[in-house]
């Protein structure tokens, strides 16, 4: 018999096999486990998305504040708006396919809709979908964290005069449903949806609006840009 | 898909039915390769339950599954020679090993015949020829981890091979 066959010889008939150990042994075992474990995995999208929409929101409306001249009245703003982005992408609003989130922008383009919204917003109320923020998006709104950061502490140390203190207790209020949207969805631990209702002053609101759309418009041309440029 | 692998969460959360399930599932084929190294079952035993115990505090880090059954082999075969190495094991010929007489075990099985015949092996040679032929080590590796030189580890190698090949003659599946 060679050597290589007796290594197979063996290896065939005791490499794998099983042996039952004595019961005993597990209590050994068991004397030494880990301690359990009752962290769970942070979902920290949720809390960049919640975090930087707070921010936006506070520091959107410390820019208003501190500039009451430079924040234009409702009306003014959208007619001022209007024709600019129409100039600008004369056919986007309409051969976007209908998404909840897209048809939400859209309908700040059109100045029928954009009425309505107003309509809307003038009452103080509006929901922002987190569930809809992808991540990408969450990631862009993160990396404004620092600057509104920055703002938001010059205006704390120069704090405007004019701001009403009701405004203030407003404001808090929505930052706190924020916070207290994203700890039920946490606890409830269902990745699906979850829709955060912000109640923000019209004003703000309407800032918010024309940043995203600013946004967008400059996404859109981005990517003509970069199309052309591929080509 | 084996059946244990549905225990591995619950293992992670720390729930004991979990643990407990785990381990039934996976201790036997880890005392199986403990005790290819000891002459005493008591002494397996013990790297069993050091492997295994090893298995629960690591297994947070274990990625893929799949892995696991190979790296609970290669982390017991490690168990094994650190207890061999920390008594000393010595990596010398051992020519004139007495005859034990177990060797006409022509009635029995042949798996149960090797599997008497390995333990029978001195401590050196069995150590040598598991790490060779059934793990599928290569002497380089061999003479790393026993801190023995290559050349030892393939003499050992040979004496462990004509050791088994003398007994084997007796056997009926020759």
């Amino acid at each position: 018999m060679s050597p290589k066959d007796l290594d197979k010889l063996f290896r065939d008939a005791l490499s794998e096999g099983q042996a039952a150990p004595h019961p005993e042994a597990w209590a050994r075992v068991a004397a030494n486990l880990p301690k359990a474990q009752h962290k769970r995995r942070t979902l920290w999208w949720p809390y960049a998305a919640a975090a930087s929409v707070a921010m936006a929101v506070v520091g959107t409306w410390w820019m208003l504040a501190s500039r009451p001249e430079a924040a234009p009245s409702p009306q003014l703003a959208t007619s001022n708006q209007q024709p600019a982005t129409s100039s600008q992408l004369p056919t986007a609003s309409n051969q976007q396919p209908v998404t909840s989130n897209q048809q939400l922008a859209a309908s700040y383009r059109q100045p029928a809709t954009s009425n309505q919204q107003l309509a809307a917003s003038s009452h103080g109320s509006a929901a922002f979908e987190l569930a809809y923020l992808p991540r990408m998006e969450a990631d862009e709104w993160e990396e404004l964290v620092p600057l509104l950061k920055r703002e938001v502490r010059a205006e704390v140390e120069n704090p405007a005069p004019e701001v009403p203190r009701r405004r203030y207790a407003q404001l808090a209020s929505s930052v706190q449903n924020v916070w207290a949207a994203v700890s039920e969805y946490r606890e409830a631990e269902v990745p699906a949806e979850v829709t955060v209702e912000v109640h923000v002053p019209a004003v703000v609101l309407q800032r918010i609006n024309q940043t995203r759309t600013l946004a967008e418009n400059l996404t859109e041309s981005w990517k003509t840009v970069s199309s052309r440029r591929s080509h | 898909m084996e059946a244990w692998y549905a225990h591995i969460h619950g293992a992670l959360l720390g729930r004991l039915d979990a643990q407990r399930a785990l381990y039934e599932a996976l201790a036997p084929r880890v005392l199986h390769t403990c005790k290819r190294y000891f002459a005493d079952e008591a002494d397996a035993e013990d790297a069993m339950i050091r492997t295994m115990t090893t298995m629960f505090q690591q297994l947070p880090t274990i990625r893929e599954v799949k892995a696991l059954p190979a790296w609970l082999r290669r982390t017991a075969v490690n168990e094994c020679l650190m207890e061999l190495r920390r008594r000393k094991a010595e990596w010398v010929d051992v020519a004139d090993f007495p005859e034990t007489g177990a060797s006409a075990t022509d009635a029995l099985h042949d798996r149960e015949a090797l599997w008497s015949l390995l333990r029978q092996l001195p401590e050196g040679y069995r150590t040598v020829f598991n790490l060779y032929a059934l793990e599928g080590y290569s002497h380089a590796e061999i003479a790393q981890q026993l801190g023995i030189s290559e050349a030892t580890s393939k003499s050992q190698l040979s004496r462990a091979r004509q050791w088994l090949q003398r007994r084997l003659v007796n056997f009926s599946l020759q």
